[in-house]
C-alpha cells in the first residue's frame, strides 16, 4: 500500500532565508518519508491580509507555520497553538529539552496571556546609523544624551546637511521609524505603571518566580523584563482612567517627539523607508534610525557605490533623555525576535508533525543552514541568531556587535494592546498633531478617547470577563 | 433531437462554466454582502443579525464622515477631468486634416493605457517624492524651488496630488469613447456648420456636445462608479494619510474588513456605496434623458 503523504506548509515573508528554508525542507523530507514540506516565500505587501483570510477560514489549506508577528490577535482568538507545553519536551534533533536550544529570555519576555504563541529564531534591534565620515569632518562624536543628539543635529543642519532621514507614512507609525520612536519614549515614560498592571497573587497568570519580588527600580533598565503584565488589569486601568493619555506625562512625551521632528526632512509623512535610506546613502542626511537588518544591504550598497561616494558609517544606541519634569529612565530602544514562527491550530496529528519540523528548524544544525544559505546567496541577515551554537562569519560579526539585544519595551500605547483599529486611529491623530493640524491638547483629548473606546473592542475580541483571576483566553 | 435544440444545448453547455463562475464569484459574494450588512460579523466568528446597527454606527463614524469631504472633491474633480481634457483632445484630433497624423497622435494618446495601473502609481509617487521627485526638480530648474514640497506627505497638497495623477488626463478610455462619438456625427452636420459660419468652440458647444450626450452620460456614470469604488491608488500612494487627508469611504471599508476584522460593518459601507452608485447613475440617466429631450 502506498504511503500517504502529509504536508507541512510554511508560508513566510522572510525572503532572506529563502534558500535556507528550501534546503531545510529537502533535508527534513529525506529523513521523514511520507512528509512533504511546502515552502512559500511571499511578499510582505498583502501578507497580513492573506493570513487574516487564510488562517480563520481556510481550514487545512491554511499555512501550518508562518511569521507570527504579522498576525497579532490571532493567538488570543484561539487560532494558534500554545507552544508552552512543548518547550520541555525532548527535541529529537538535539537530544535535549527543546527550550535548551532556544532563548528562554526572549520566550519569557514575549509571552502572550501566559502562553507562548511563537518560537523566535533570530532577533532584531534598532540603532542610529550615522555617517562617520561626515561626523569626522564636522568634528562630531556620537551623542551621549538625547539633548546632546539634538544639539548635534543643530550643528549638522548649520553645516548644510539634513540631520535625520525619517520615513513618516502610516506604515512607519505602526511598524517603522516613527512607531519605534513613540515606543521607546512611551516605554520610558510609562514604566512607573508596571507595578499597577502586573499580575498579582490570585491572578490566573501570576507567577511568583517572576512577580513576587519585583520592586520597580528605574535605575535598573531591565528589572521589569520578566514581570508578567495582566491584560485585564491594564484594560481596567485604562477604562477607569487610572492610566490617562491626556495628562502632563504624555504631553511632555509627545512635545519631545515633535521637537525631535524639527530635524527630520520636510514632508516626512510622504516618505517611506526607501526614501529615507536613499537620503542617508546619498549623504544628504547624516543619521538614519534603522534596524539591525540594514547591515547587509548597507554593506552591499556601499560596495556598489563609486569609491568617491562611499563613506564610513557606524551605529549608536538610542541615547538617554536627561531633562524631564518626570523621573524618566534611560531609553531601552526597540527590539525583539526577528523571525518568529507561529503554528496554526489544526488537528493533533498535524500539530505534532509541525512541531517536529519546527524542532528541526530551531536545532543548531537547522538554524546554521539558514545562516549559511543566507550568507552564500549574499542575502542580508535580520540580526544575530537566537539559537545557541549557530556561527556567523567573522566579517559580519563585527557589524552586528553594536546590537546586543538591549531593545525592549514593556508598555506601549500606540493604540491599545495592538488592536488595529485603535492603532490606525492613533496614527491618524498623531500625524495630524505632528503636522501641526491639531494642537497638542486636541491630540491628547482624541488619544484619550480612542483608547477608552478601544477597551470594549479588545474585551470582545479576546473574550475577556475582566476578572484577572480567571483565565479567559483559549489556549 | 432537432438541430435547433441541439444548438441550444451546446450554447447552454458552453455558457454554463462562465455562468457558474459568475454566480459563484460575483453574484453570490455580492448577495451575501447585502445580507451580511445587517449582521455583526467579525473575522473568525459567525455573523449575528443586528438589523440596522451597522448603519447607525456609520452615522456616528467620525472618520467615515470626514472621508466624505475627500470623496466629494474627488468626484467633482474626476468628472471635470473626464468631461474636459479627453473631449478637447478628441476635438483637436478630429480637426486634423491629415488622417495619417490623426492616426499617429491617436495611437500616442491611447498607448499609455497598456501601462499597468500599479506602474503608473509608482511612477507618480516618484514624481511627487519630496526628496528626489521629478516635480520638485522641475520647480527648482525653473527657479520656483520655494514651491517644492513632499506633495503626498502634506495634508494641504496630498489630495490634490492624487487628483493630479495622469496629468494632462487626456488619454485612455474617455478619449476613445469621445472619438467614437465624434466619428458617428455625420460629415453633413459639420458641412452645414461650416456653411452657417459656426466653427471652433461654438460648434463644439452647440453641435458636438449635444450630439455627444450619450457618451458624456456613459462617461459620467463610469467616473462616478470608478471614483466611489476606487481606493487602490490611495492605498498605494498615501494609505489615506497624512492623517485623514486622502481617506475615502471605499478605503474605510477596506480597512474595516481586512485590517480591523469588522466584516459586517464593511459590508454595510459596501451596501451604502452600492446604493449611492445606483442612485447617482439613475439621476445621471434621468437628467441626461431630460436634457436630450430638451435639445
Amino acid at each position: 500500500m502506498p504511503q500517504q503523504t502529509a504536508t507541512i506548509f510554511l508560508a513566510t515573508v522572510s525572503g532572506n532565508y529563502r534558500e535556507g528554508f528550501h534546503r531545510l525542507a529537502r533535508e527534513y523530507e529525506r529523513a521523514h518519508a511520507g512528509v512533504q514540506v511546502r515552502v512559500q516565500v511571499m511578499p510582505v505587501n498583502g501578507y497580513e491580509t492573506w493570513l487574516r483570510t487564510q488562517i480563520p477560514g481556510a481550514g487545512d489549506r491554511a499555512p501550518d507555520l508562518f511569521n507570527a508577528n504579522y498576525a497579532w490577535g490571532m493567538y488570543e482568538k484561539g487560532l494558534l497553538v500554545n507552544l508552552a507545553p512543548y518547550l520541555n519536551r525532548r527535541n529529537p534533533y538535539t537530544g535535549k529539552a527543546w527550550i535548551e536550544n532556544l532563548n528562554p529570555q526572549f520566550i519569557e519576555k514575549f509571552k502572550t496571556a501566559g502562553g507562548v504563541s511563537f518560537i523566535p529564531v533570530d532577533f532584531v534591534e534598532i540603532g542610529f546609523y550615522y555617517n562617520a565620515s561626515l561626523f569626522r569632518r564636522l568634528g562630531l562624536q556620537p551623542p551621549r544624551t538625547w539633548e546632546g543628539m539634538l544639539a548635534l543635529a543643530e550643528r549638522i543642519r548649520a553645516a548644510g546637511y539634513l540631520p535625520f532621514a525619517v520615513p513618516g507614512n502610516a506604515d512607519s507609525y505602526w511598524s517603522g521609524t516613527v512607531g519605534w520612536i513613540v515606543r521607546f519614549f512611551t516605554d520610558a515614560y510609562t514604566r512607573q505603571w508596571v507595578p499597577l498592571v502586573m499580575s498579582r497573587p490570585g491572578d490566573w497568570d501570576y507567577d511568583p518566580a517572576r512577580n513576587a519580588n519585583f520592586r520597580l527600580n528605574l535605575n535598573d533598565p531591565y528589572n521589569d523584563s520578566l514581570v508578567i503584565i495582566n491584560g485585564e488589569r491594564l484594560l481596567d486601568a485604562v477604562r477607569r482612567r487610572i492610566i490617562r493619555f491626556d495628562d502632563g506625562r504624555f504631553a511632555e512625551l509627545y512635545a519631545h517627539i515633535k521637537a525631535f521632528s524639527r530635524y527630520w526632512q520636510r514632508g516626512f509623512h510622504g516618505a517611506n523607508s526607501v526614501t529615507a535610506y536613499n537620503l542617508f546613502l546619498t549623504q544628504r542626511a547624516a543619521i538614519l534610525l534603522e534596524g539591525s537588518w540594514l547591515i547587509g544591504d548597507l554593506m552591499q550598497d556601499m560596495a556598489d557605490l563609486p569609491p568617491r561616494a562611499r563613506f564610513e558609517w557606524g551605529v549608536f544606541a538610542v541615547p538617554p533623555l536627561t531633562t524631564s519634569r518626570f523621573k524618566v529612565p534611560p531609553f531601552r530602544g526597540v527590539g525583539g525576535p526577528g523571525l518568529v514562527l507561529g503554528v496554526v491550530k489544526k488537528n493533533p496529528q498535524q500539530t505534532a508533525r509541525v512541531i517536529d519540523f519546527l524542532m528541526f528548524l530551531t536545532s543548531p544544525q537547522g538554524a546554521q543552514i539558514l545562516v549559511d544559505e543566507a550568507v552564500r546567496h549574499r542575502r542580508t541577515l535580520s540580526g544575530p541568531m537566537l539559537i545557541p551554537g549557530v556561527k556567523m562569519p567573522p566579517e559580519l560579526q563585527r557589524y552586528y556587535r553594536p546590537f546586543e539585544g538591549r531593545g525592549f519595551e514593556k508598555l506601549s500605547f500606540r493604540g491599545l494592546m495592538d488592536e488595529q483599529e485603535s492603532v490606525w486611529q492613533w496614527t491618524v491623530w498623531a500625524q495630524r498633531y505632528m503636522e501641526g493640524r491639531v494642537s497638542l491638547q486636541e491630540f491628547l483629548r482624541r488619544y484619550q478617547r480612542l483608547m477608552e473606546e478601544a477597551v470594549p473592542r479588545v474585551i470582545a475580541m479576546q473574550k475577556l470577563d475582566m476578572n484577572p483571576r480567571t483565565k479567559d483566553v483559549p489556549s | 433531437m432537432s438541430r435547433r435544440r441541439t444548438s441550444i444545448v451546446i450554447v447552454a453547455l458552453m455558457l454554463a462554466p462562465t455562468l457558474v463562475l459568475l454566480a459563484l464569484f460575483n453574484y453570490y459574494p455580492a448577495v451575501l454582502g447585502l445580507s451580511r450588512a445587517f449582521t455583526r460579523w467579525e473575522t473568525g466568528e459567525a455573523p449575528q443579525w443586528i438589523g440596522v446597527g451597522n448603519f447607525v454606527a456609520m452615522w456616528h463614524d467620525e472618520f467615515l464622515r470626514l472621508s466624505l469631504r475627500n470623496l466629494f472633491i474627488l468626484l467633482i474633480a474626476n468628472v471635470l477631468k473626464t468631461l474636459t481634457m479627453p473631449l478637447l483632445v478628441a476635438e483637436l484630433l478630429m480637426s486634423l486634416r491629415s488622417p495619417r497624423w490623426q492616426y499617429i497622435l491617436r495611437t500616442a494618446f491611447i498607448l499609455p493605457m497598456v501601462v499597468p495601473g500599479m506602474v503608473t502609481m509608482l511612477l507618480w509617487s516618484f514624481i511627487y517624492d519630496g526628496s528626489v521627485g521629478l516635480l520638485n526638480q522641475l520647480l527648482e530648474a525653473v527657479g520656483m524651488g520655494a514651491l517644492a514640497r513632499s506633495w503626498l506627505g502634506e495634508s494641504g497638497t496630498a489630495l490634490w496630488a492624487i487628483i493630479g495623477i495622469g496629468f494632462p488626463w487626456a488619454g485612455g478610455l474617455a478619449l476613445l469613447i469621445y472619438l467614437a462619438g465624434l466619428n458617428q456625427i455625420s460629415g453633413d452636420v459639420w458641412d452645414s456648420c461650416q456653411v452657417d459660419g459656426v466653427s471652433g468652440l461654438r460648434r463644439v458647444w452647440y453641435v458636438d456636445l449635444p450630439l455627444l450626450l450619450p457618451q458624456v452620460r456613459l462617461l459620467v456614470i463610469l467616473t462616478l462608479i470608478g471614483t466611489l469604488q476606487d481606493f487602490g491608488s490611495i492605498l498605494i500612494l498615501t494609505g489615506g494619510g497624512p492623517g485623514l487627508a486622502t481617506h475615502v469611504p471605499a478605503l474605510h471599508m477596506y480597512f474595516q474588513a481586512f485590517r480591523f476584522g469588522h466584516l459586517g460593518y464593511a459590508a454595510a459601507i459596501g451596501l451604502t456605496l452600492f446604493v449611492a452608485i445606483f442612485v447617482l447613475s439613475l439621476l445621471n440617466l434621468l437628467l441626461g434623458r431630460r436634457l436630450e429631450r430638451l435639445i
